[in-house]
């Protein structure tokens, strides 16, 4: 099944909803509105692709735009298909769960949660998975500042935010902890 | 379960853990002091590979302060400062003959942040800076582990 | 016995109410020996029997998503190879393809061969591992040892062609760092002629082992609908009898070349799809990966190790979903580019992640001791888990 036969079924089975195409080299990618997102991926399911691989949060401050990136697979047509809801950039976004279609998607969405904070409707346990309960900020947000101290421990910096060689004179506050 | 059941699975346990024991049996008689593979570390060592990848080793000698390895490090604990040549001063080549343009003020490594991937090494353009195979380095303090490659004395 | 029915006890003890005592929280982890790294379950146990077990992950958190977006194409490559350290090669190869296909960079066949027949040696070195460290949760030592020899030979193997015995490096963007040498492709030779009987051997010694079918049939089923749901792949999903494998089904490299089998549970000891399934699975593959290899070492073609590419790889912008096939399921890389040389965003999608999320689904009512079965039957690595 081409990508372009799944965006056309679609399209006819959800009259009235707009179905963007987005032509993005090597992979194309369907985008839709957020209201439509657990109706899309359960015909989708009706249509073969049973297994929800994978959900990302990509940040775009240039658009100002937060895309959530969910990439459906099926077994028997051998593809996946790339769905996106772009949401407008800001704080407390949120989106309907999957949690009733997919139990996967129970701790993919927490890990969008917990590194781009968008929060997801109706999920039965929205807390930070990989990050301490207590981190303060969504490190895979493009202007997150990374804290000094966390309970008054150093977060060992990155480098490169140093300038080029960074200082070996006065190694890091972790004493090069990386 | 029936007590003739559990007599059974008894019965299958030991024919086949018995079994298993035969494996390891066929090692046991191969065993002797003269093949024995562990190696008495401090007083004997093993021999690595062409190419391992142990200490970072440059030869200031043959730099030409280009960065490259800077550069292509993947968390930046390469440290080089080099200044522009003096007009008056001699014409320096290296080894291979590539003409140095920089003075080499200063190139360090902090070893305790590498990760030993070798995309410096195989970045470096007069193959100056390579892997040794010297694994045995550990210090008391860290700081000493701030490779100064100037005045490299081991 | 392990036979009990794990239904029974649990409907039984609910029903004595005077018998019936406190929960009991047990804290499982951090630091704790069958869970393989830095996993926490905190279980909820009603004196042998479990009640709940919440996995709780990222321990070993090490921003590999934010790193990757600050460095770039070529030195992701070592980070890459932290996130499932048993079997980095595999790792390697996933994130390769990804940035040549974003590329179009066409890969010299000899690098595909070298990849292939590392890769394959990888995944033996991967599923040894998983088999000795399965028998030491389930209480046989020996089978550790066995695993871990064999190993040590594919690792001296590995640092003879990449220069290092865990952490490799090896696989560029655009091919191999280094060509292999007739003196290597002779050990490689030499570890499948001595390796091949192997595998009988093991099977022998644990997998037809009484004492361990007792041990792990009919305990932690995974049917296939709950692999579904949760997006399970690779040896969670053939062991719940589903033909798939990427490498045969959705082919890269040359995998469409070669000939091998995709071996499935079938239910043989007890219920399809349980921890036996998924131990048997991981041994027959291991005969496949060493029929792979035999097919490409005597034909390695001639030719670069290395395809004509920059200093520093810059993909036009767009975004690509890769997956590959590792040795603990499908690993997957979502790769956004600004056309810039750091890539924009990278997610990695780790099998391990999926597999660990379902041990609360499975633990409801079982013995501990068969949590600790399931939860080694899984074969997680949490360098993957929580990347």
């Amino acid at each position: 099944m081409t990508f372009d036969a799944i965006l056309e079924k679609i399209t006819a089975r959800f009259p009235g909803v707009t179905f963007t195409k987005g032509e993005t080299k090597p992979d194309p990618f369907i985008a839709l509105p957020k209201e439509k997102i657990v109706d899309v991926v359960k015909y989708l399911n009706e249509l073969g692709f049973e297994s929800l691989h994978c959900i990302s949060g990509v940040d775009y401050p240039k658009t100002n735009t937060t895309e959530v990136v969910y990439h459906v697979a099926s077994f028997q047509h051998r593809t996946t298909v790339c769905l996106k809801v772009i949401l407008p950039r800001g704080d407390g976004q949120s989106i309907p769960t999957l949690c009733g279609l997919y139990r996967g998607a129970n701790w993919l969405e927490r890990e969008v949660f917990d590194m781009n904070g968008v929060t997801f409707e109706g999920h039965p346990d929205m807390r930070r998975i990989l990050c301490p309960e207590d981190w303060v900020g969504y490190p895979l947000k493009k202007d997150y500042v990374t804290p000094d101290f966390y309970k008054g421990m150093p977060v060992p910096l990155y480098f490169a935010d140093q300038g080029e060689a960074g200082d070996p004179g006065q190694p890091s506050p972790a004493g090069g902890g990386h | 379960m029936t007590f003739v059941d559990y007599c059974e699975t008894i019965k299958d346990i030991t024919f086949s853990t018995l079994k298993g024991m035969g494996v390891t049996i066929k090692y046991f008689w191969k065993v002797n002091t003269k093949g024995a593979i562990t190696i008495q570390y401090p007083e004997q060592k093993d021999t690595l590979p062409m190419g391992s990848r142990g200490l970072l080793f440059n030869d200031v000698e043959d730099c030409i302060s280009c960065k490259q390895c800077a550069q292509a490090c993947p968390v930046d604990c390469i440290y080089i400062e080099a200044d522009k040549k003096g007009a008056g001063a001699p014409a320096d080549m290296t080894k291979g003959g590539v003409k140095k343009t920089l003075d080499l003020k200063r190139f360090e490594i902090d070893i305790s942040l590498c990760c030993y991937c070798g995309l410096c090494s195989a970045a470096c353009p007069t193959d100056c800076l390579y892997h040794t195979k010297e694994y045995e380095y550990s210090v008391v303090d860290r700081d000493k582990h701030i490779m100064d490659y100037m005045n490299y004395k081991r | 016995m392990a036979t009990l029915d794990t239904e029974q006890p649990l409907a039984k003890h609910q029903a004595t109410e005077n018998l019936r005592t406190d929960e009991l929280l047990l804290n499982m982890g951090p630091q704790h020996p069958s869970t393989h790294g830095v996993l926490r379950v905190i279980v909820k146990t009603d004196g042998e029997i479990v009640k709940a077990a919440h996995p709780e992950i990222g321990y070993l958190h090490r921003c590999f998503e934010k790193h990757s977006e600050n460095v770039d194409y070529m030195s992701v490559m070592p980070y890459v190879d932290r996130l499932d350290y048993l079997a980095s090669m595999n790792n390697e190869q996933g994130f390769a393809i990804a940035v040549e296909k974003m590329l179009g960079l066409e890969v010299p066949r000899r690098a595909e061969y070298i990849r292939v027949i590392i890769a394959e040696l990888q995944r033996i070195a991967s599923h040894l591992m998983a088999f000795g460290t399965y028998g030491l949760d389930l209480g046989a030592f020996t089978a550790f040892m066995y695993g871990f020899r064999d190993r040590e030979m594919i690792l001296d193997i590995f640092e003879s062609v990449c220069g290092a015995r865990l952490l490799y490096n090896y696989m560029w963007i655009g091919g191999v760092a280094r060509d292999i040498t007739p003196d290597q492709v002779r050990m490689i030779k030499s570890f499948c002629e001595y390796f091949k009987p192997k595998i009988d051997e093991y099977n022998t010694l644990v997998s037809y082992n009484k004492i361990f079918i007792e041990r792990t049939r009919d305990v932690g089923v995974i049917d296939l609908d709950t692999c579904k749901s949760y997006g399970l792949t690779g040896v969670m999903l053939r062991a719940a009898g589903f033909k798939w494998d990427l490498r045969k089904d959705m082919p890269y490299s040359i995998y469409k070349e070669l000939e091998f089998d995709v071996p499935v549970g079938n239910g043989e000891q007890g219920t399809l799809g349980d921890c036996w399934d998924r131990h048997i699975v991981r041994m027959r593959e291991m005969a496949q990966s060493v029929r792979i290899i035999e097919q490409l070492i005597d034909g390695i073609p001639a030719g670069p190790s290395r395809g004509k590419i920059g200093k520093v790889p810059k993909p036009p912008a767009g975004e690509h979903w890769s997956r590959t096939e590792c040795p603990r399921g499908e690993l997957g890389f979502y790769i956004v580019s600004d056309g810039s040389t750091n890539p924009y965003r990278v997610k990695c999608k780790s099998p391990c992640f999926m597999n660990v999320a379902t041990l609360n689904d499975l633990s409801h009512g079982v013995m501990v001791s068969d949590l600790i079965a399931t939860l080694g039957s899984f074969d997680i690595v949490l360098g993957e888990v929580d990347r």
